[in-house]
């Protein structure tokens, strides 16, 4: 048994080095042994000579690296949703838990609201209906693209900015608070020592926002409230249900107000799910207590309806009006995951 | 018997030239220094991790009663690690690499790889081995060392 988990650890090593790039994994042994041949006039015969072999354990590098995949200093207009795409490597050589955190910077104009971050689901683009999530594990060499989602406050003005810093940190007992080359005793895999190396301790990339417009007359923001499956719990399979929550800020007054959702493919509305509160609910789900039920049809009075036969796969629409002053509104719905 | 016992004793001794090795590795560690210079200091191999440095140190010894001639020392670049250029050192040797996994050895100018039926200069992290051939003999007694540096992969 030995012997072929040796065999194992030193064919991982043959093909690390061939491959450059990747680290050698921790608990690695490397081992050298020199050999010598000689010839020994006195005898007339050449001789072979081998050393002892030296052997040391490879440690737990921890290392982390994070790509800004979209830019540091983005104009932006008040009252929209901003999403940051970065990718995040384990480039140290063992398993790593690494936290996620986003923090508004002291001392700019404004700070964003609704900071949130998700995991990638592998769909090209930021759809909403990703996992939220504030922490990653990720084996040697293994990236994941993470989306960092906040929302410009309606009221900025041209010229305001705010600043975000987005950071990655190792979980390991004591690297947050580290510094580079600090040795984490016992904290590697497999017992081994950690090493704090270049970005271990938080990488920390910040990115600037800077208002270039103001809000528009209408501001729409569409969020995905949960994603629960009757007894599966929080995960997105068919059956789960959907909560959709738009948040409707009205800057100024405004006519002839429609609101229009298409529901996206493979998804099935739910019946009589429209609820619509006079206020900013963004983020508390809506009942009949806190908002008020619309039914399906648009045959009545009231703004919401569900025409199935609209765009591709059903619409939601709620016929607002006129707006005579600023005021927002919260607009939900329920649709199934086919 | 009493002869065969005699005989048996005296074999220690009909070993006319015996040369020993042994090897030892270092974490080498960058130190700075008062007068704002680095220096490189070899430490025992612990908390060795990826990308560090670490140093080789191979030492012969001449145990034997005769000098031992055309002394040549062998080390293949260990598994996981790459050997770092003009590392290798040996007072009066002759140093030559190999890529080939020790088939054969060339200078370090001289050594070529081909790569899509092209060829280029071997890089130092594509030796496979290294040798060092003494030029001299090395007398009863005598002994010396060869060094040589590798990052870790």
């Amino acid at each position: 048994m030995k012997t072929i988990k040796q065999a194992a650890l030193l064919f991982a090593g043959v093909l690390a080095s061939t491959a450059t790039l990747a680290a050698t994994p921790v608990g690695t042994p490397i081992q050298n042994t020199a050999t010598a041949t000689y010839y020994s006039p006195s005898d007339a015969a050449t001789q072979l000579s081998v050393s002892d072999s030296t052997s040391f354990i490879v440690q737990e590098k921890i290392d982390v690296s994070v790509t800004n995949n979209d830019s540091t200093s983005i104009d932006v207009q008040a009252g929209s949703t901003q999403v940051i795409e970065y990718t995040i490597t384990n480039t140290g050589n063992g398993n790593e838990t690494f936290d996620l955190t986003v923090t508004n910077q002291a001392g700019d104009v404004f700070d964003v609201t609704n900071v949130k971050i998700y995991l990638d689901d592998g769909v090209d683009g930021f759809q909403g209906t990703e996992t939220e999530v504030d922490l990653i594990n990720l084996d040697p060499d293994e990236f994941e693209t993470i989306f960092v989602v906040v929302n410009i406050p309606v009221g900025q003005n041209i010229g305001d900015d705010s600043v975000i810093n987005s950071n990655v940190t190792s979980a390991t007992t004591g690297a947050a608070s580290g510094s580079v080359g600090d040795i984490l005793s016992g904290q590697g895999d497999g017992g081994t020592d950690a090493v704090l190396a270049a970005n271990a301790g938080g990488s920390i990339d910040a990115v600037t926002f800077d208002v270039t417009a103001t809000a528009g007359l209408v501001v729409v923001t569409k969020t995905v409230l949960s994603t629960v499956h009757p007894t599966l719990g929080a995960v997105k399979v068919p059956g789960s249900v959907v909560t959709y929550q738009i948040l409707v800020e009205v800057t100024d007054a405004v006519n002839g107000l429609n609101i229009v959702d298409n529901l996206p493919a493979n998804l099935t509305y739910v019946d009589g799910s429209l609820l619509i509160a006079n206020s900013d609910l963004a983020g508390v789900e809506l009942t009949t207590s806190n908002a008020v039920a619309n039914t399906d049809s648009a045959a009545d009075s009231d703004a919401g309806r569900y025409d199935p036969n609209a765009g591709t796969n059903g619409r939601v629409t709620f016929v607002m009006g006129d707006q005579a002053a600023a005021g927002d509104f919260t607009i939900q719905f329920q649709a199934t995951i086919d | 018997m009493r002869t065969l016992l005699f005989t048996l004793a005296l074999l220690p001794s009909l070993v006319f030239a015996e040369v020993s090795l042994t090897t030892e590795a270092f974490k080498i560690v960058p130190v700075p220094q008062a007068d704002g210079t680095v220096m490189e200091e070899w430490q025992a191999p612990e908390k060795v991790v990826p990308g560090d440095k670490v140093g080789y140190r191979i030492t012969y010894s001449n145990n034997g009663k005769d000098a031992a001639e055309s002394i040549v020392i062998n080390n293949p670049v260990p598994d996981a690690t790459s050997y770092i250029a003009n590392s290798a050192t040996g007072a009066g040797s002759v140093i030559t690499y190999s890529v080939n996994g020790g088939q054969s050895f060339a200078k370090a100018s001289e050594l070529t790889v081909t790569e899509q039926g092209k060829t280029r200069a071997a890089k130092a992290e594509e030796y496979s081995h290294i040798r060092w051939q003494l030029t001299n003999p090395v007398e009863a007694g005598a002994s010396g060392k060869v060094e040589f540096k590798v990052r870790v992969n």
